[in-house]
């Protein structure tokens, strides 16, 4: 039986659409926090839920998307256990072993914290930049209709979204997206023609979009590169900085039964900030027994900030940019032929 | 018009580029040469191998293609594929980060490199969990690999089932394909038969990944916490013997191994205080300096006896006077006729008095040229001194010979003055002598500085060889974790332990209290004491754990004769130098005098100590261990116990004697030698039995002492001694003195022991004070360690320690074990798929092949 579908490719991708309502179509989405945290919230939901469902089952609809996006699972899991293998045997040690494997094993917990978070957020100082220089935002979300088999004859709700983003594939960027709709007296080009502004190509150019694509795709490889090598050095730096003892009292404290009550607040706050204090001054210092103990914390938080410098100037600067020879220059009408 | 820059970007050409022409296109020349179109190339994908024998070359692979990628990403040419790689560096970088700074917070090798294998086991773990619990059974089970890779033409591996809605079925070949089907039980005739393998396939590897997802975040910090716990004891023992043959190696050739201990500092301060004081004179100030410096890194006895050699060494008996002489003479002059009290002059002499009697520094110089005095010595004999007195006050009796005139109100005359500058007396002030005396040393000249560094030579060379002894100390036996006596201790306290076979339970119990562990520590032993070959059995045990202890550690003589023969060699070396107040710092003896007498206070016998102290806390807790285990046995055979069983004693004082006896082996701290035994006992003893104690299975069976008033008897010396003389002087039992005569050495070591105890700590001598007799003198650091660790708290803390250990090992490796167990089980339920049912679609007749 053919089903009533309407074909995929037959639709316009316009990038203005992005309202709550059921997507009948790829849509461009603001990247906002709203959004982001929208789609953080259906991605993990699906992945702890629906994808893990489909995928025990074996369904013939499972894709690579959902195969993705359950890496969420192992990531949050394994982090949860990590703090279990260093905290949860702790309470029935004696109470002086307890003491101690508490202390290390707080540190440890909120070593896997800080990595997490800033891991993620360190992505944010290259892209933030990027896009201020480039104009180019890697992070541009979009929600994409996709069309399953169905299940069976009566299956009729044969769609599904995905929420992508519009650069995350180098090969092959959904460079529709950032089309606008001439329908609704939008400029196609215009979110290319800003580009080529911000990238110095100039303006008013008749195929902005064509000039642009391949300095887009070398800024998004260059800010990849960036991004991936950079958040795993901001990740270790905060798994260092968590794991001095500074941080003991503020991590007792909050162990401690009604610490964020009304009454306690004041008291945990004023814990937590000298704790982030003291901490910050070891994680500075060093241990001054270690010969190379001194540099270490220098080290481990300035390398990620230098290697993050870096990425950025490396993603904006030294580009391959067009020429800007005028092509009447270089094409000989009169001799139809063309150079090389 | 605006510019079409794309041209220019695909064609980067230069503006003056010489253009080749090309024949014009015209309509007749534009239908295609089919005959001479080229194919396109055929495809390269494979699947890749990935057994134990391919392992080099893919990983020869992955390193090109992952640096490729680095560069490809760096200049922003990188394909997907080649940035996913580049998150997979990212990641080990970082881990590389972290594992880095983390062991810049350890203190010992082993804890550092914990640390990389916490990294390596967690990246391994990520790894190995999907081959072990998801490929290998599914691959038992349903003849294939759910985690091929496979590569494709432009050399992109990528795991084969990635993508469900894309998989490249064609680099699977019939052959394969329907060997798996066999393997699957699908039936060889049917109909689309690979079609619906390979959906199979799909569905199996889908589940696989999804189970892959759901499991990793639980196995990979378990599995890579499971891999550090197991690797942590090879790696103790593995540095363990890396730094015991490495503090071997330093006391085999002390002085090949001294150079770099040799204070460079010292030699180059040395260099410093000498070219600043060349052709100086070496007086008080700057011999101070010189000593100061040389004794560097010495023991504060050994500074000061030094100095005292180093300022006779250089003592001289000769005087000297040059230009800074003069400057004094004249400086002196002033302030001791300024500070003269004069009768009739209530102020004292007036200034331009002094003035014009004192002699300039230039005049000085010129009358101590003019007697040839400047710059030569002269004997400091009391002749002498007098003799230059008389000549060097002769300028001012001349000065003041010629301006008494102008000064009648100064009622001075020529023997007064000569009698203030004459003056001998010892105790006064007198500006010569002090002159004199300042001036009566050596200069440094060329000579005297080699001296003082060939001096330096042979203290930094002292020094530096003393220093390797030390390192030696320090590795051996230092307390710190990963010294080979912490590493060795640790490993033989958990060995003996093991001896008295504690089960779960008991460990449970005996960690949670010192008193719970002696409690049950006590019935082991009593049982294992009980009968004499678990008794044998037991000690033979102990012993070669105690031998094994000793030997690792080289706790022969080896130290003390290396040490002996260095401070020989380098004694020999200073008492050419005529150091004696060194020698005997060093030595405890004079100069020739070899009383062979120990002097606990000299150098050499503190730098053997330094190595028998360290070691003596835990060879006494050794040694208590096999004391008590043979008290034991003693009391349970009632063999070589003394009174236990002589008829005269009560019944109930042996009683007491026998249980407390027990007990302080067990729990006694170097308090309770200290207050010699407080302990509640009957205070009115049944004195009529005069039985013998009864022993049931090793225990001691108490007729007496149950339900009565119990308290302490104070200075009860007889019951101190009583006990003291049961553990300590009577004789050991048959059984442990024929295992311990197997082992000759450790024989004497244990009737060492037990003598040292008397001596030293079990002494009745200051009973009633505990100050006023002779063993006062004993350090209590010695007693402490002697007496060793009581045994209950080493069985307590042993107990802890395992339960911890058991407790974490049994909540997570139990966790793990489960996790393993589901996921391989739900192979088993995996790809099952309506065989007819797909037979049905597939079969355009309809009908069903079985």
């Amino acid at each position: 039986m053919i089903l009533p579908v309407n074909n995929f490719n037959s639709q316009a991708f316009t990038g203005d659409n992005d309202s709550d309502k059921k997507y009948t179509k790829d849509t461009l989405l603001k990247n906002n926090l709203i959004t982001r945290t929208r789609i953080g919230f259906d991605k993990l939901s699906n992945a702890f839920t629906l994808y893990p469902a489909k995928g025990l089952k074996g369904d013939k609809n499972s894709n690579f998307y959902e195969f993705l996006t359950m890496g969420a699972v192992p990531y949050l899991i394994g982090s949860l256990t990590l703090m279990s293998v260093f905290n949860s045997a702790n309470k029935h040690f004696n109470v002086f072993d307890k003491e101690r494997a508490n202390k290390v094993g707080r540190r440890m917990a909120l070593g896997v914290i800080l990595y997490g978070v800033m891991k993620s957020l360190s992505k944010s100082f290259i892209n933030a930049p990027v896009k201020w220089l480039t104009g180019v935002d890697g992070n541009t979300p979009y929600a994409k209709v996709n069309y399953k088999l169905p299940e069976n004859v009566n299956d009729t709700d044969i769609t599904s979204i995905e929420y992508h983003k519009v650069f995350e594939s180098v090969d092959f960027p959904y460079w529709a997206m950032l089309y606008g709709d001439e329908a609704k007296g939008k400029k196609r080009n215009e979110k290319y023609d800003k580009i080529a502004k911000k990238n110095g190509l100039g303006t008013d150019l008749n195929d902005s979009d064509q000039e642009v694509k391949p300095l887009v795709k070398q800024i998004i490889a260059r800010s990849s590169m960036a991004k991936s090598i950079t958040s795993y050095l901001w990740a270790a730096a905060g798994v260092g900085f968590a794991m001095q003892q500074g941080w003991d009292r503020a991590l007792k404290r909050v162990c401690e039964k009604g610490c964020f009550h009304r009454d306690n607040i004041n008291e945990t706050f004023k814990i937590f900030k000298d704790s982030i204090k003291k901490a910050s001054k070891e994680f500075w210092e060093g241990p001054s027994t270690s010969k190379f103990g001194k540099y270490s914390g220098k080290l481990l938080l300035l390398v990620p900030i230098a290697a993050s410098c870096f990425g950025v100037m490396h993603s904006v600067f030294g580009l391959d940019k067009p020429s800007k020879i005028d092509a009447s220059n270089v094409i000989k009408p009169e001799d139809k032929y063309v150079v090389n | 018009m605006t510019t079409n820059l794309v041209q220019n970007y695909i064609n980067p050409v230069p503006a003056n580029t010489t253009l080749k022409k090309q024949p014009a296109v015209t309509l007749e020349n534009t239908t295609p040469d089919y005959s001479v179109l080229k194919k396109p190339l055929p495809p390269k994908g494979r699947l890749v191998n990935g057994g134990l024998f391919d392992w080099p070359a893919n990983f020869a692979h992955n390193t090109i293609y992952n640096a490729k990628a680095v560069h490809d990403s760096y200049k922003g040419d990188a394909n997907d594929h080649q940035l996913g790689k580049i998150n997979d560096i990212g990641l080990v970088v970082g881990g590389l980060g972290i594992a880095g700074y983390l062991s810049t917070l350890k203190s010992t090798p082993k804890t550092k490199v914990m640390e990389f294998i916490g990294l390596g086991s967690f990246l391994a773990s990520m790894a190995i969990w999907p081959k072990v619990a998801l490929q290998l059974p599914a691959y038992l089970i349903h003849g294939f690999n759910v985690q091929q890779q496979s590569e494709d033409s432009f050399g992109r591996r990528k795991p084969f089932f990635e993508d469900p809605q894309y998989i490249k079925w064609d680099l699977y070949s019939d052959k394969d394909i329907n060997k798996i089907g066999d393997r699957m039980n699908i039936p060889a005739d049917m109909k689309n038969r690979r079609e619906y393998i390979q959906e199979k396939m799909k569905k199996i590897a889908v589940q696989n990944n999804t189970m892959w997802m759901l499991t990793a975040g639980f196995a990979t910090p378990i599995m890579s916490a499971l891999i550090c716990n197991v690797a942590e004891k090879p790696l103790d023992k593995y540095f363990e013997e890396v730094k015991n043959k490495k503090a071997d190696r330093l006391i085999s050739d002390i002085a090949g191994n001294a150079s770099k201990y040799q204070d460079k500092d010292m030699l180059a301060n040395l260099e410093k205080v000498i070219s600043a004081n060349k052709d100086g004179r070496l007086d008080a100030k700057l011999l101070s300096k010189l000593s100061d410096v040389l004794t560097s890194g010495m023991f504060n006895s050994e500074v000061i006896a030094f100095k005292k050699d180093f300022n006779k060494m250089f003592e001289c008996n000769e005087v000297t006077l040059g230009l800074t002489a003069a400057q004094d003479m004249t400086k002196n002059l002033r302030q001791f006729f300024k500070g003269r009290k004069i009768p009739g002059l209530k102020e004292g002499l007036p200034p331009e008095f002094i003035n014009d009697i004192v002699p300039t520094q230039d005049e000085y110089i010129d009358f101590l040229k003019s007697n040839n005095l400047y710059e030569t010595s002269f004997n400091a004999t009391q002749k002498e001194i007098r003799a230059k007195k008389i000549l060097l006050s002769k300028p001012v009796l001349e000065k003041f010979e010629q301006c008494k005139a102008k000064y009648p109100h100064i009622r001075l005359d020529i023997e007064d003055m000569q009698d203030l500058l004459w003056d001998d007396a010892e105790d006064t002030n007198n500006v010569f002598t002090e002159l004199f005396k300042k001036n009566k040393v050596k200069i440094l000249t060329l000579e005297e500085q080699e001296n003082i560094r060939r001096i330096a030579k042979k203290l930094s060379d002292f020094n530096a060889e003393r220093s390797v002894l030390n390192e030696y100390v320090f590795m051996k036996t230092s307390p710190t974790q990963d010294s080979v006596l912490a590493t060795s201790w640790n490993e033989s306290v958990e060995k003996l332990v093991n001896i008295f076979g504690f089960n779960k339970q008991e460990v449970e119990k005996m960690k949670k209290d010192r008193l719970f562990a002696g409690e049950l520590f006590t019935k082991k032993i009593e049982g294992i004491t009980a009968n004499s070959k678990s008794y044998q059995d037991a000690l033979t045990k102990i012993i070669e754990i105690k031998d094994k202890f000793t030997s690792t550690l080289h706790l022969d003589k080896t130290y003390d004769e290396k040490s002996d023969k260095l401070y020989d060699k380098f004694l020999e070396e200073f008492d050419s130098f005529g150091f004696k107040h060194l020698h005997k710092a060093l030595d405890g003896n004079e100069i020739g005098v070899d009383t062979k007498e120990v002097v606990s206070s000299s150098s050499r016998e503190l730098q053997k100590k330094f190595m028998r102290e360290t070691t003596l806390s835990v060879q006494s807790t050794m040694n208590r261990l096999i004391a008590t285990m043979d008290l034991y046995r003693r009391i349970a055979d009632l063999k070589n116990v003394g009174l236990l069983t002589d008829n005269t004693t009560p019944r109930e004082i042996k009683e007491e004697i026998a249980e407390f006896a027990r007990k302080i082996m067990v729990d006694g701290h170097s308090a309770d030698y200290a207050v010699k035994f407080i302990t509640d006992r009957n205070l009115h003893p049944n004195m009529e039995d005069k039985s013998s104690i009864e022993i049931k299975n090793g225990r001691l069976f108490r007729k007496y002492g149950q339900n009565v008033d119990k308290g302490d008897i104070q200075f009860d010396s007889s019951f101190f001694n009583r006990v003291i003389s049961l553990i300590y002087k009577d004789d050991l039992h048959p059984e442990t003195a024929g295992l311990l005569a197997k082992k000759g050495d450790l024989m004497t070591t244990i009737a060492e022991y037990r003598d040292n105890m008397i001596k030293t700590v079990a002494d009745a001598l200051y009973f009633a004070k505990p100050e006023c007799g002779a063993n006062a003198e004993i350090p209590d650091k010695l007693k402490f360690m002697l007496i060793g660790k009581p045994l209950d708290e080493l069985v307590h803390e042993q107990a802890s320690k395992r339960f911890n250990s058991n407790k974490w090992f049994k909540m997570f490796a139990g966790f793990g074990a489960g996790l393993l167990g589901i996921t391989v089980l739900a192979q088993f339920f995996f790809g099952k798929m309506p065989v007819q049912k797909t037979a049905k679609i597939q079969n355009p007749t309809g009908k069903e092949k079985k």
